[in-house]
């Protein structure tokens, strides 16, 4: 019986990636990503981000383990078929002296045998940039060009490492615009360091550090099973974090507010409130917050330190 | 087989017209191509010329002879001509494109341009193949050009014949193929344009050497120049396939990206 199940687009088992037998870059990698996933690729600097998108990319072949792009092997023959599946956002990538926007991308097109400048041209704003050398155009300009030669052959898989490194935050919120259309209804994996951006754009995420993955998770689950808060200002800060003491109330201070993790925010706050109301605390504010994905990032990195 | 099959695939006409455009439009890179090629296969077979019908060639300064193998220099004052000729043809196929060679493929690493490649369904291999032949391409019809000059007046004067002029233009084609390759495994070994253009030189002095003695040699003492083209031109196009092959081994985006 034949299996009609879908390939994975990524699929990464028991991956190490070592440099020149001395620096291990990855250890034991291993996940796959299924058509539609938009899933972001988090970690601190030298966790291995770079290396497995490089990886994914074909340019390095790992020193263990099996790496396939929609099957196929990326040691293999066929390996460039599958690439040409893909658009890659390259990080920080340069720009040749000699070619024009639209010259570059008309080679990109006739590389992938297949795409409409024009589509991209328009998509992205690129129109009164065709005639200028790729070198001369701006960060921003630059950065949205690489992003319409990944997205030319509509790829089924979008790789992006860190497209928003180095932007200003005009420029990023426009590069963002432009992905939240680019990544609808593909399969994406983004690499960056920028967690806000990840929460904006992502719906789940692999954590590495120091090459080993932590997590991989959506999101919404990771927030699921950490526990909320419930965030409190009073008139006066002191009074209030003197009766959670006098009550023996697990907080942490944030500025003038007390966070205090409760698990279940509609029994446990009413009875706290009343508590310190009657202890003469003037309360102003209350308020249930979720973990941000930089406090769950940090709780996975840092709660992990003591592996290797 | 295999490495054939997919270097030659129908990404290396792509990438020939990138690299085609690149190079013509970098002006350095075509100046270089030219100035050292003309230099050695217009300047000086010129003077030379000059000075086998001035009766200047040949004249050396009294008591100095010259071994006895070598005499026919003295009697025919052109013999000096025809025997530095496929020395001359060679230095324009190796010195043209080494440079240009060395800097293609570092300016690539070094103004991070290709990352641009590595994100495209693209082999290095292909990559390096379209450099090469894209530089083979450009030094012989730059050279080549001068060499139909030199081989329309040796033709003119009676000098050489149709063989030797067509073995002289086989001699720049592997000449200038051999060259290219090698810089190109040099710039993939190396770690930057400083280094790989020393580790060249490095390589190259010895080759030139080997050229003279095989091209005054084979001339004068076996008395053909023809037979030493055509010597030098197997030499040079068996070291042109092995450099390309391992250029090709060797030349892995891996080995750039670090």
């Amino acid at each position: 019986m034949v299996s009609t199940a879908p390939v994975a687009p990524i699929q990464v088992e028991r991956v190490t990636k070592v440099y020149d037998r001395k620096v291990r870059a990855l250890s034991e990698v291993s996940f796959a990503l299924q058509p539609g996933d938009r899933t972001c690729l988090l970690g601190p600097n030298g966790a291995g981000k770079t290396t497995l998108i490089r990886l994914l990319a074909g340019a390095l072949g790992p020193t263990e383990g099996v790496v396939r792009l929609f099957g196929e092997d990326v040691s293999g023959p066929r390996f460039l078929d599958a690439k040409r599946r893909v658009g890659i956002v390259p990080q920080g990538p340069g720009m040749y002296r000699e070619l024009t926007a639209g010259e570059y991308l008309d080679w990109v097109r006739r590389i992938y045998r297949r795409g409409e400048v024009a589509r991209v041209v328009e998509a992205f704003g690129l129109g009164e940039f065709l005639h200028r050398r790729m070198a001369q155009l701006s960060g921003g300009t630059q950065r949205r060009l690489s992003l319409a030669a990944a997205l030319l052959s509509d790829p089924e898989l979008l790789l992006l490492d860190e497209p928003t490194a180095g932007m200003d935050p005009l420029v990023t919120r426009e590069v963002h615009g432009y992905l939240r259309e680019a990544m609808r209804n593909r399969t994406v994996l983004l690499c960056t360091h920028n967690l806000e951006e990840a929460e904006a754009l992502g719906e789940s995420v692999i954590i590495l550090r120091s090459g080993r993955m932590l997590v991989h998770e959506r999101i919404e689950v990771l927030r699921n099973q950490s526990r909320p808060a419930v965030l409190l200002r009073a008139l006066s800060v002191d009074p209030l974090l003197a009766a959670l003491q006098t009550a023996g109330i697990a907080f942490t201070r944030a500025g003038d507010q007390a966070r205090i993790p409760v698990d279940a925010p509609e029994q446990e706050v009413p009875p706290l409130l009343r508590r310190l109301l009657g202890a003469g605390v003037e309360v102003i504010e209350c308020r249930i917050v979720r973990p941000t994905l930089e406090e769950l990032f940090v709780d996975a990195v840092v709660g992990n330190n003591h592996g290797p | 087989m295999r490495w054939w099959g997919t270097t030659m695939g129908p990404e290396l006409g792509v990438l020939l017209s990138k690299e085609w455009r690149q190079l013509l439009r970098n002006k350095t890179a075509v100046a270089t191509a030219l100035f050292l090629p003309m230099l050695v296969m217009m300047v000086v077979p010129a003077m030379q010329l000059f000075a086998a019908r001035s009766g200047q060639a040949g004249r050396l300064p009294p008591g100095l002879n010259l071994p006895p193998a070598l005499e026919k220099a003295l009697l025919d004052p052109y013999a000096m001509l025809l025997a530095l000729l496929p020395l001359m043809v060679s230095l324009g196929g190796l010195l043209g494109p080494a440079v240009t060679a060395i800097h293609t493929v570092l300016a690539e690493r070094e103004s991070r341009t290709l990352e641009l490649l590595v994100a495209l369904p693209v082999r290095m291999g292909q990559v390096l193949a379209a450099k090469l032949l894209v530089l083979v391409v450009l030094n012989c019809a730059l050279c080549g050009v001068m060499l139909a000059v030199d081989g329309a007046v040796l033709l003119s004067l009676g000098l050489a014949g149709p063989g030797l002029v067509a073995a002289l233009f086989l001699l720049l084609f592997c000449s200038t193929s051999f060259s290219s390759a090698l810089a190109l495994l040099v710039a993939v070994l190396a770690r930057d344009q400083r280094s790989a253009n020393n580790l060249n030189g490095v390589f190259v002095l010895p080759i030139i050497l080997g050229s003279l003695a095989i091209s005054v040699g084979g001339s004068l003492l076996l008395g053909s120049a023809t037979l030493a083209t055509l010597v030098l031109a197997g030499c040079f196009g068996v070291g042109g396939v092995l450099a390309a092959w391992v250029a090709s081994r060797a030349g892995t985006f891996e080995r750039l990206l670090r």
